[in-house]
Formats: C-alpha cells, structure tokens, sequence
C-alpha cells in the first residue's frame, strides 16, 4: 500500500481560515486544499484554464476518499481583535472628493480577527499539514502534476497565510511528530465536519469562479450561487477516541412489573449468551443474510477453501480455524451486561446486571448497533436450559444515570468484570501490566494512550461490592488465561486530564463483558 | 553564490519555495526598554480593546508590534525615494492641492482614488489583461501591486496575491499600567472665571477644553519584552512563478526578474525604525539577521546576498523589462460622480458580503 502526502507548510505559526459561521477551521479542509490546487494550476497557464493543465490529475484526486491529515496543533487566540480595513467603496470617498473635501480618504469596515496559533515543529520551522490519500500499490501517474502544483500553492486560508507545498509517495503511512496529530475521517455526526471534494468539484469550481468574475457584467449585479458539489466528512483526532455508539436496555420481570436481576459474578456470561441468540433471532426475522450473522452477531469467523472461496463459518476460538483463515475484525456486536453502581451506605458499590449494552468496537456496524435499538426492544430474553422467556427487553435512554456511568467521557476507570490478560504472565506483574496495555492497544487505543495510561492492577476489586477476579465466571477458552481488576487513569494532554468516552472494555472476551470498565467519575 | 547566479534558481520551477527573513530588533531605549504597541478595538462591544497580546500555541506570551498590513504600508512607500524611486514608475493623483501616490492608496491599483482619474480604464485594461494570463501591462502602470497583492474588488475581480509578507511582534511581554493627571492652567472656577458646572454634560464640556483638574488611570502604559522582539518576513517565490507575460516566454522571464528585483530590494530594506510614538526598533547588534531560502521539502539553506546586491539587480532588471512611463493625473470629478451614481448603490445594496479570502 501506497501513500500520496500532499503537504503545505504554513509560513508563520498563525492560521486565519474560517467554516461556515466564522468559527476557526482546523485542520483547514481537504476541499480548501483542493481549492489552492486548482487555483494554483489556472495560474500555470495563461488560459486560466485548470481543466486544460491538469484535468486529469484534479480529476482523479476529487474522486478520492477522504484524506487522513497529519496536522500541527492548534490552540485559538484568547486575544481577538478588531481591525479596520479601508473599504474599496467609491461611494463615500468619492463624493467627499467631488466636493472637495480631500482629507477623506476613504471609508473602513471593521473586520475581527481571531487565529490559531500553531505549535511548530521540533526545528522551529514551519508548522505542517500532510493530506494522506491511499492509493493503493498500481502505479501512480499523477505524482509530477500534483506536485508541480503543490510547489504553486502561495497560502492556504486567508491571504495572509503564506504557504507553500508539495508532494510525495511514502510506501507506509507516515507518523506524525511531536507536536502534531493525525486526524481521521470517522463516520460520526458530533465529530469536527470539514468539507471534502467530490466528483464534479473541479467544474463546480471553475463554474463559480466564472460567475464570480461576471457578477458586475453589464451593469447588473449577478448573484453568484455557492458551492454545493462537496460532501461534509467527520474528523477526529486519533489520541481522541470515538465516542462508541450503543443501545441501552433494561431488563425486566416478564410482567414487566419490576427489573430482573442477575448476579454479576455468575451470571454475567449468562445474559451476554441470550442477548446475543435473542440478537440472532431477530436478524433472521429481519432476513439478513447468513454470513451477516454469522459474523456481526454471532463473531464467527469465515473458513474458506483453497481457492479462496468461502466455505462455513465457524467459531473463531474453533480448533479447526488456522492462522491463515479469515478471522473476524472489530466489525461486531458486542453484548455487554452493566452491573448496577448503587449508592450504599459510605458510598458506590457495584451489585446486580439489570441493564444491558449493545455496541460496537469497531467502525463498520453502526448502523447494527442502531436496528438492535428497535429490533430488541420488547421481545423476551430466552432461558438457555429451559427455553422459557426468563425476562423483557425494555430499550431506555442514551441519558440515562447508571448508562452514563459506563458512557460518559471520564478520566479515571475501574472494572466491574476482570480483564482476561491477552497472554500468560507469568505471574510477573511486569508483564502483566504489559499485556494490560497490549489489550488497549488490540482494543483499538492508540498507541500513546496505551503506553501512557496510568494502570493498577490486582484480584480484588477497586469497587465494594465486587468479586475477586478469580471467582468471575469465564468461558472455558479463558479460563487458562490470567485474569485481573484493573484501575486506569489517562495521561494528561496538556495541563488538562484527559477525559475519553467509554464503552470501555478490553482484553478476552470484551465482546461478552468482561475487562468492563466504570467511571469513577463521571463528567455531565 | 552571487545574486545573480541565484536569480534563475529562484526561478526556476523547482527552486526555492520562498525566501525567509528574521531580523532580532531591540528598542532604542534598550533591551528591555518599554515600547508601545499599536491598540486596537476590541471584537465586541463592552468588552475592553487595546494591546494585541496573545499566547502561542507554547503558552508563551506575544504581542504584535506590526502587522502584516501595516509593514506593507511602511515598505511600498519607499519606492517615491531615490534610489528606488527610478525601478517604477510614479504614478501621483492630484486633486486640489492634494497630492496622493499609487504607493499610499489603500487598495493600490485597485482603488477608489485611481480609479476616479483619467487612468481608469488603463487600469481596467490591465487588470482585464492580469485574469487573461498577463501581468506586464500592470507592471508597466503599478508595479507594486505584483509585489503587495492587489484585488480590483470593485471591478474586474482580479486578485494577485501579496509576494511580501513581514510582520514584527514581542515574546514574552509584561504589560504596564500608566496614570496620569492633567492640571489647567489656573483655577478657572475657584477663582471665579468661570462658573461652577451645573450638571455631568457642563463638566465633561469643560475638562474637555482643559477648564478643569481631569486625572486619567490605568491607560496602556506600553509593554516591556523579556523574550525579544522579531521581525519574520517572507518572499514567495512561488507567487513570482505565477505571473506570465502572456504566452511569450522571454517577456514573461523579464516580467518575473522585474518583479523579483523589486521584491528583493523591499524585502532586504529593514523597515524597523520609529513605528509609532514611543516605538522606535533597530537591528539588534548581539543578534544576527538569519536569511534562508526554503525549498519545497521544507529544507532551508542560508543565503547570503545583501541589500546593495539586490538593489543592482533589480535596476538591472528594472531596465530589461522597461519601466512604465510616470505620470501626474488629476482627480476626476465626473468620474466620481459616476463611481456614485445610484446604479452603484443598488448595486452594493444587493451584493452579498465578499468572502474572505
């Protein structure tokens, strides 16, 4: 796999470009940068013509999916400002003249401003953005265009900010510095939305520069129509973790007169399995296909033959499975069972699993994650030994007090269930600490919240009212596996602690609820 | 190397992306000298304006000294002296007994004042030109706005952007206080000259016209800048390689090696000096300037050229391209009047807010 890194290097650590509604942008668009592309290949010619310089090559880039960017940080000006720009209008000025009054020059308008300041890099050079595209291992022919165009960029933002470009291929992708921070594209509607070019971009473009310079054409004014050919993407940066979508239940008596209780040491696992077949039935009901469920609901992986086809399905702790078989990804329902944290004479105290969580640890199924909402809701929770409903499904608010406990952004964590270590550890406390952050890492934190996440570790529990970690019921593929209570606290970014959402859940058998952390604190 | 081997480097497509300059200046009273920045309003109303003191991205104070505009407005003017005065051509609009240079209107080429004069529609030709792919009959007529950036915002929208930027601020500024008292003359109203002021409007009336005692407190009393003061200036070479000629390659290589002389000599000349009242810079002798070229890779390489160097080079070059002609235009009224008419209002009563660029 191959990387295109457009990159733009800001002349002064200061960046003034502003999104709908005045607010700073940052990291400036993926569509801005194109923007300071095309511009830069209409004045590669004397035509203005960016088509006829490199049509194919901004073809080619608007058709792209949306960039990782590797950004410097940011922070806002705490000092904003009023300036007052002498107003290109004759009206006032002119007239004043045609009076005689020469002492007026012209008029002002106000215009406010309030930039980022970037963070330079550790040579004290210019602060720099790097567009990452994925494409792919073919041979790639635009490089020497977008290049070429890259070297005309002269400032990205307002036009004040200086900058110049260019562009590389990097076999892997490369890893940002001190200093910066690699920002995703993530599908999420509450992440920063930043504008991203689509097919039909460039001639939108070229439209409305053409209507912008014949807005004043035969003495009428002709409205120029905005943009529209560019879609919104979300971006996140990677040290902060998603927000994990989720549908909360509660479960009650089959009269629906009270909750049902399970205990959360022996039965945990118990309510895990019936949600899961519980999950199962209803997608069979809803006609998803069989491998569908097989791997979103159930977490199977896919066998195939030797030529490659697909062949059954089959647990992925199964024997029968090889390394070299498919296995599946983060790209599944996770059931997870919620002890209750219940305020006890002193203070909190964990007791019974009387709600349950449906998510996801991946990127792939959220939109699962949101059926399960209205697909569970009411139906019955089927006994395993006897096949009678041993309880309802009641889907409760995102807001709701002991959800939030699980959800909520927080800094510092403690399991409800123990984390089953990734590996033996040989009782060696190093090396189970290391697995503990081997398992954030697996668990898709990144790496500098693995290694820097303040962690405790031991059998007993850091809430009252929970069990050793020896005496949790785990399946039996587990069971040979070290297994502890773990306390967490992320690092600091800057002077603040670092507060992360939950669903929290690391290490075997996090798909089923164990390694669930609970905040300690939670934030509102 | 010399200036002169540097220049087709320059260039070149794939030379240098600009030229970086940061000079170490000092006030005149010493290191840590107080200075006074400008002041500016504040974004909303009630909240207090004055010194633009911020923190970086680092956490360390900074307070701008001069902005990116203003330092363009300090550099242009130098080209109505001599010896630079002869690179360009002296365009002067006469109305009265008022004079105003190209050089001091607010949007240059573009602006109101030039184009209420007999030069409007050599203007409008050459911006037309500009958006057709050629700059030289701009540079014939306003040459400095290649080098500032200019937009014709009221009429053909063309829009070069600036080549020179440069912009002096303070790190780690501690801000002072200043109170002072103001005492007339003599007791105008103790002594009977005049009466006592019967409400708030008579008195502000008289402390207005210094009839009475009027004491001033905590006004901006300046700044004192531990961390030194700095002036980053940048050349974008890359902006010199966007300017064409049309489609003659030997016009269009004279053209940017014009407007590269000129850049150069603005760029090298130290516009530090006596900013405003109580802000007087010069070159900080224990520091030396540091000059480099920045190649797209991000790499920087120390150049070495001097002002004298570039001020050879850009004569040399002014006189290969040709200067345009210099020229005494009156302030036309008619024009004005038109420029007024009320088909313009209409017309900016219906247009929308321009966007920044």
């Amino acid at each position: 796999m191959s990387y295109l890194c457009l990159t733009v290097r800001l002349h002064q650590p200061l960046f003034h470009g502003q999104r709908d509604g005045g607010e700073p942008e940052w990291p400036p668009s993926p569509l801005r940068l194109y923007q300071s592309l095309v511009a830069a290949a209409a004045a590669q010619t004397p035509d203005g013509d960016p088509m006829a310089v490199a049509g194919d090559a901004l073809q080619w880039l608007e058709r792209q999916p949306a960039p990782a960017i590797i950004a410097a940080k940011s922070r806002l000006s705490v000092t904003p400002y009023r300036m007052y720009v002498p107003n290109n209008t004759a009206d006032l000025a002119a007239s004043s003249w045609s009076r005689g009054a020469t002492d007026t020059i012209t008029a002002r308008v106000e215009k406010d401003i309030r930039p980022l300041h970037l963070i330079r890099p550790a040579d004290l050079t210019e602060p720099v953005l790097h567009y990452l595209y994925d494409i792919g291992e073919a041979p790639f022919p635009y490089l020497e265009i977008l290049g070429r165009l890259a070297r005309s960029i002269t400032h990205l933002g307002w036009g004040i900010d200086q900058a110049f470009g260019n562009a590389t291929l990097h076999a892997t992708m490369p890893a940002s510095q001190a200093g910066e921070e690699l920002w995703l594209p993530v599908i999420d509607p509450t992440a920063t939305q930043l504008r991203v070019p689509i097919k039909g971009s460039l001639l939108a473009l070229s439209a409305k520069h053409g209507a912008f310079l014949n807005r004043l054409k035969q003495d009428l004014f002709h409205p120029v129509p905005p943009l529209t050919a560019f879609q919104l993407k979300g971006y996140r940066p990677d040290s902060l973790r998603q927000a994990q979508p989720f549908a909360a239940f509660q479960i009650l008596t089959i009269d629906g007169s009270r909750m049902r209780l399970f205990d959360t040491t022996q039965k945990s696992l118990v309510v895990a399995g019936m949600l899961r077949h519980l999950a199962g039935q209803a997608a069979q009901e809803s006609r998803w296909s069989d491998a569908k469920i097989s791997s979103v609901i159930f977490g199977h992986a896919t066998l195939r033959n030797s030529n490659g086809n697909q062949e059954r399905h089959v647990h992925q702790h199964n024997p029968q499975r090889q390394e070299s078989q498919d296995i599946v990804g983060p790209d599944r329902l996770a059931y997870l069972p919620l002890p209750s944290i219940e305020f006890r004479g002193q203070g909190l105290s964990v007791g019974s699993v009387r709600r349950v969580l449906i998510t996801t640890f991946g990127q792939g199924c959220f939109e699962e994650v949101a059926w399960t909402r209205r697909a569970l809701n009411g139906r019955d929770l089927i006994s395993e030994h006897n096949g009678h409903a041993t309880g309802m499904m009641a889907s409760i608010p995102n807001s709701e007090k002991m959800v939030q406990r699980y959800t909520n952004a927080a800094n510092t964590w403690a399991t409800v269930t123990p984390v089953i270590l990734p590996g033996r550890d040989d009782r060696n406390p190093r090396k189970a600490e290391k697995l503990i952050r081997k398992a954030l890492l697996q668990a898709g934190f990144t790496e500098f919240l693995a290694q820097n996440a303040e962690l405790e570790l031991r059998n007993v529990s850091f809430w009252p009212g929970s069990d050793l970690a020896s005496h949790f019921r785990v399946p039996k593929h587990l069971e040979a596996y070290p297994r502890y209570h773990v306390r967490l606290k992320w690092p600091a970014l800057g002077q603040e602690p670092l507060k992360l959402p939950g669903v929290l859940c690391i290490g075997g058998g996090r798909h089923y609820g164990l390694g669930l952390f609970a905040a300690e604190r939670v934030s509102e | 190397m010399s200036l002169s081997k540097k220049i087709d480097e320059f260039l070149s497509l794939n030379g240098p992306a600009a030229l970086v300059i940061r000079e170490h200046l000092t006030p005149v009273e010493g290191e840590d000298g107080v200075l006074f920045p400008p002041t500016y309003a504040a974004q909303k109303s009630g909240e207090p304006g004055g010194y633009n003191i911020d923190t970086d991205a680092q956490g360390q104070s900074i307070c701008l000294i001069d902005s990116v505009g203003a330092q363009a407005n300090r550099i242009e003017p130098m080209f109505e002296e001599e010896p630079y005065s002869s690179l360009v051509p002296q365009i002067v609009v006469k109305a009265g007994e008022k004079e105003v240079s190209i050089f001091e209107a607010g949007h240059r080429a573009g602006d109101a004042l030039v184009r209420c004069s007999e030069l409007q529609q050599t203007l409008q030709d050459a911006f037309k030109s500009v958006l057709k792919g050629d700059a030289e009959p701009l540079a014939k007529i306003a040459p400095t706005s290649l080098v500032f950036g200019v937009w014709d915002s009221r009429d053909t929208q063309a829009k070069l952007p600036r080549i020179i930027g440069s912009t002096i601020r303070a790190y780690d500024v501690s801000r002072l206080k200043r109170s002072a008292q103001f005492n007339p003359a003599t007791e105008y109203v103790n002594e009977g000259l005049l009466p006592e002021p019967a409400d708030k409007t008579a008195k502000d009336a008289f402390a207005e016209r210094g009839f009475i005692h009027v004491p001033a407190t905590g006004s901006h009393g300046g700044i004192i800048a531990h961390g030194g003061i700095r002036r980053d200036a940048t050349l974008a070479l890359t902006a010199i390689r966007r300017l064409f000629a049309g489609k003659d390659d030997a016009k269009t290589l004279k053209l940017r090696r014009y407007i590269l002389g000129l850049s150069l000599v603005a760029f090298t000349k130290n516009p530090a000096g006596d900013l405003r009242q109580g802000c007087n810079l010069v070159l900080d002798p224990s520091k030396p300037r540091e000059f480099v070229e920045v190649l797209p890779t991000g790499e920087r390489k120390p150049v070495t050229f001097t002002h004298e160097d570039a001020l050879a080079f850009a004569q040399q070059a002014a006189h290969d391209f040709g200067v345009g002609e210099s020229r005494v235009v009156p302030f036309d009224k008619q024009r004005a009047l038109k420029d007024v008419s009320p088909k313009d209002k209409e017309e900016k009563k219906s247009k929308p807010k321009a966007a920044k660029s």
